[in-house]
């Protein structure tokens, strides 16, 4: 599907309007990026991608081990990894039988594994995917919930 | 009751589950090998647009268990062929025999012995799947009595006749298999053996081995007359040679 400069195209047509200033453009951009990923996010999660990992009898969210220290609960969801992330292909081999267990998985995983690139660090080590260290409440996602970043002053 | 699986190509994604769940089962070492091997003992394979599963097929009377000279292979009570290293004497007989081409010897060892899938004993006899079937996302493998699953084969094919070919594999091949598979394409084009005999392959042979205790009783007997009556003679011989 091709749209007329005019009317949705960032490039030549946008910028050589009199009326609209090189910022404007950038927001139009902006939202057409949105529009276009929000539409492609509805599009695969209709064909397929969604669908599929919905019709999977895939494990329940496992809830790991809790140090003391833990600025949270960290939840890990299959749906998510086999619909979304790249690096399994949506095979199940992506990350099985190793690094993680299938049937006799373990709850505990520390920072010290994950920054030796052992555990959620194989594929989570800023390059693959997000690095653990990146953000806190990627991973450990009650914190904000159970208002923990405003008792601990925000420290990652 | 005898235990088997049910494969069901038309509902496997290809995820390769079950072959990650058998390594952490059997213990068996990375990496996941694109055929079966001594040390990958199933894998999902894509054949003509469909998933297909590799694995022992566990014959109902398997040529394997008839041929091991040293009984190291077994069909054991719930189903499954099983497979005891300490027993192999490394003959690879059971390669030569098996009309699936399912053993797999480990060719990288200076002793080495058979790998192949034993369905998971342990935990059939725990009253657990085996692990490929507990994992499967799909239930494209499905675990239980071979009967049940037998039934629910074809069911699943009467009651979509357009989605199935009308053959379950397994049923009659080599004599009957625990493990049964259901197909939307032709079998053959999933790489599966549709030439292997319908009889149980043992027959072969034992319609000769049956036979040689009374081969060997009726020639013992036979050579034994034969014997008894020269003998005679030469005492006959004798005894009229002493009266002259």
């Amino acid at each position: 599907m091709r749209h007329s400069p005019d009317q949705h195209s960032p490039g030549e047509g946008a910028s050589s309007d009199p009326v609209s200033p090189r910022r404007t453009t950038r927001v139009r951009r902006n939202i057409l990026l949105n529009f276009v990923c929000v539409v492609a996010c509805a599009v695969a999660a209709a064909l397929g991608i969604g669908a599929g990992a919905a019709t999977l009898r895939l494990p329940p969210d496992i809830a790991y081990d809790r140090s003391p220290d833990s600025p949270g609960p960290v939840i890990f969801s299959h749906v998510n990894h086999v619909a979304l992330a790249p690096s399994t292909e949506g095979e199940c081999t992506g990350c099985h039988p190793e690094p993680f267990k299938m049937l006799k998985p373990s709850r505990h995983v520390t920072h010290d594994e994950m920054n030796a690139g052992k555990l959620c660090g194989t594929c989570h080590d800023g390059k693959t995917a997000s690095g653990v260290q990146d953000d806190c409440e990627h991973c450990h996602k009650a914190r904000s919930q159970s208002g923990y970043s405003a008792r601990t002053g925000g420290t990652p | 009751m005898s235990v088997g699986l049910l494969f069901d190509s038309t509902k496997c994604i290809g995820c390769g589950g079950c072959t990650a769940a058998c390594k952490e089962q059997n213990n068996l070492p990375l990496p996941i090998e694109p055929v079966t091997t001594a040390y990958t003992w199933t894998i999902v394979e894509k054949r003509d647009g469909a998933f297909v599963r590799r694995l022992c097929m566990h014959c109902l009377e398997p040529t394997c268990v008839s041929v091991c000279p040293v009984g190291a292979l077994q069909k054991s009570a719930s189903g499954g062929v099983v497979y005891d290293a300490g027993k192999c004497i490394g003959c690879r007989y059971c390669i030569m025999a098996c009309p699936f081409g399912v053993p797999k010897y480990q060719w990288d060892r200076a002793i080495p012995v058979v790998g192949k899938c034993v369905l998971c004993p342990d935990r059939v006899k725990a009253g657990l799947a085996t692990a490929c079937a507990t994992v499967c996302p799909t239930g494209a493998t499905l675990f239980g009595d071979r009967d049940a699953l037998a039934r629910e084969a074809r069911a699943r094919i009467d009651a979509e006749p357009a989605k199935y070919v009308d053959h379950v594999y397994g049923l009659e091949e080599a004599g009957g298999t625990s493990v049964l598979m259901l197909s939307g394409v032709p079998f053959e084009r999933l790489g599966m053996k549709t030439d292997v005999p319908r009889q149980p392959l043992p027959l072969l042979t034992w319609q000769i081995l049956s036979k040689v205790p009374d081969f060997v009783i009726l020639a013992g007997a036979f050579l034994f007359g034969l014997h008894w009556i020269t003998h005679r003679r030469d005492e006959v011989r004798q005894a009229e040679e002493d009266e002259r």
